[in-house]
């Protein structure tokens, strides 16, 4: 558990975060929205102990593993490949499921041409996968996700997605700072606005909803459209993605897999 | 351990690549060939001023070992080691790596340089001991530099340019402290904070020989300066944290 007693944090004697005062339970997803300024990404430093508070305090139940995705990942000499070696010798892996892992996470993330290219000459998007994926080497109890997705192509985001969804269902506490409403749909059982220093709660996730899934397709040679999902397929460089309701999944991964298209991956919205 | 240890396998990989080390080592390489075209040459006065040498040079390098880590993945490892003081620990290993390394090339340099021209650079033989002394003394004056090259660093004194000026300052009044001292005697109730390494250095100038019992002093007391330096650097460090 996660307790923040009435965290005050300014900055140029001007208040970011007044009087924030909540606990965070193991295993929930909180994600944190707002305008760009208004604290967010401050208020995940605090919860790490990167931060301090200029009042109140926050107490974690020692020895947690906290990882942190930033916002911007930083261009270095070092290969990716080199770089997530490191962190997951850090992570203490074993050397022989470090490259397992490190090649795994790297192929499903479309990385794996460029681990060998010194992360300076990376991308912007490229550089934000190799930051989600040193946060996802080894499960953390607490991840923290700084604006995550900026920059990723739309495939990485779903893989993203479905990734985070994995460790919520082991548990892992997932507090986020994002812009992105279907995000924090998709991943936020609460979902907190940032208004004048202070958070207030935005929405939370309800039971009874029908749920949707989202379904990530990689084209065959031979692959055509089934009649039934024209209209509803969003095209992309690798291949497709269809959203569909439960009751519906069935069918269409059949349909789909009937006309020449492999499924790569796919993930509850909730 | 383990953590530490492969912390500075990565620091060590991080720095090699920086090249940041090339603009220093290109100053000591210059400060060799000036050293090093008269001779013959006294060894203990020699290994003396090249220990103050390598304080300097030291200073320069500490300083780029604290760019080579941006901010955010300091941020990520911190974290992943779940621990500040293991991170700031780990650089001063790294630090120390670093001193000793600098300590054996500056020494191996004109030892090498004396017997491939004929045993004309020095104007005796070197023996064990010259060897030990001044491997001890190159060793404690680099740590010591690599040290205060570090104190001012960015995640201490937020003023980039503030913490070089003071770093380049305290190196400098390190060296012409016993100088300053002799023209100020007052100022030695200021100065005794600096690091001593002038003040070690002084104890050889004129020796023919190296007394191991001196050696051993200079060396104790360097390197309590250095580790004081050091535990100072990793406690603010740790305390400031990324406000």
């Amino acid at each position: 558990m996660i307790a923040l007693e009435h965290i005050i944090k300014e900055y140029d004697g001007k208040i970011i975060l007044n009087d924030i005062h909540f606990t965070i339970e193991q295993g929930q997803s909180l994600a944190f929205t707002g305008q760009n300024g208004c604290g967010k990404s401050t208020l995940l430093k605090i919860i790490a102990g990167l931060v301090r508070p200029t009042k109140g305090t926050v107490c974690i139940e020692k020895e947690k593993l906290i990882h942190y995705v930033p916002e911007h990942f930083p261009k270095m000499n070092l290969t990716a490949k080199r770089y997530l070696y490191y962190m997951s010798r850090m992570d203490k892996l074993e050397s022989a499921a470090l490259e397992t892992r490190i090649h795994e996470l790297a192929e499903e993330f479309f990385v794996s041409n460029m681990l060998d290219i010194p992360m300076k000459y990376l991308s912007k998007g490229s550089l934000q996968k190799i930051g989600v994926i040193q946060a996802l080497l080894k499960e953390p109890d607490i991840l923290l996700l700084d604006e995550p997705l900026s920059g990723q192509d739309v495939m990485s985001q779903q893989v993203f997605i479905q990734k985070i969804q994995e460790l919520q269902r082991h548990h892992a506490t997932i507090l986020m700072s994002c812009h992105e409403p279907y995000l924090a749909d998709a991943i936020a059982d609460d979902v907190y606005q940032f208004v004048e220093g202070k958070i207030v709660l935005a929405s939370h996730q309800s039971a009874g909803e029908v749920q949707w899934y989202t379904m990530f397709f990689v084209r065959t040679k031979k692959a055509g459209v089934p009649e039934k999902w024209k209209g509803h397929l969003q095209f992309t460089e690798q291949g497709c993605i269809l959203r569909v309701a439960e009751s519906e999944c069935d069918r269409a991964m059949s349909e789909m897999s009937g006309a020449g298209w492999n499924l790569r991956g796919m993930h509850c919205e909730k | 351990m383990k953590v530490i240890n492969e912390f500075v396998r990565y620091q060590y990989r991080q720095y090699a690549l920086s090249a940041k080390y090339v603009v220093p080592l290109i100053a000591l390489f210059a400060v060799f060939g000036i050293m090093y075209s008269v001779t013959p040459i006294a060894v203990v006065s020699n290994f003396a001023v090249m220990s103050l040498v390598l304080f300097m040079f030291m200073v320069g390098i500490g300083m780029t070992c604290q760019e080579i880590e941006p901010e955010v993945s300091e941020q990520i490892i911190i974290l992943r080691m779940q621990s500040a003081r293991k991170y700031y620990t780990g650089q001063v290993l790294f630090s120390g790596i670093l001193s000793v390394t600098a300590a054996v090339f500056t020494l191996c340099y004109p030892i090498l340089f004396h017997y491939w021209h004929g045993k004309m650079l020095f104007t005796r033989n070197i023996q064990a001991s010259d060897i030990a002394g001044g491997f001890l003394l190159m060793s404690a004056c680099s740590f010591v530099g690599c040290m205060v090259g570090g104190i001012f660093s960015p995640r201490i004194i937020r003023e980039r340019k503030a913490g070089t000026a003071l770093t380049i300052i305290c190196a400098l009044v390190s060296v012409v402290k016993l100088g300053i001292v002799a023209e100020f005697p007052k100022s030695k109730y200021i100065l005794w904070i600096m690091p001593p390494v002038s003040d070690m250095v002084r104890w050889f100038m004129k020796e023919e020989y190296f007394q191991m019992g001196k050696v051993i002093e200079a060396f104790f007391i360097l390197m309590v300066y250095g580790s004081a330096l050091a535990v100072i650097k990793v406690e603010l460090s740790r305390i400031r944290k990324f406000n």
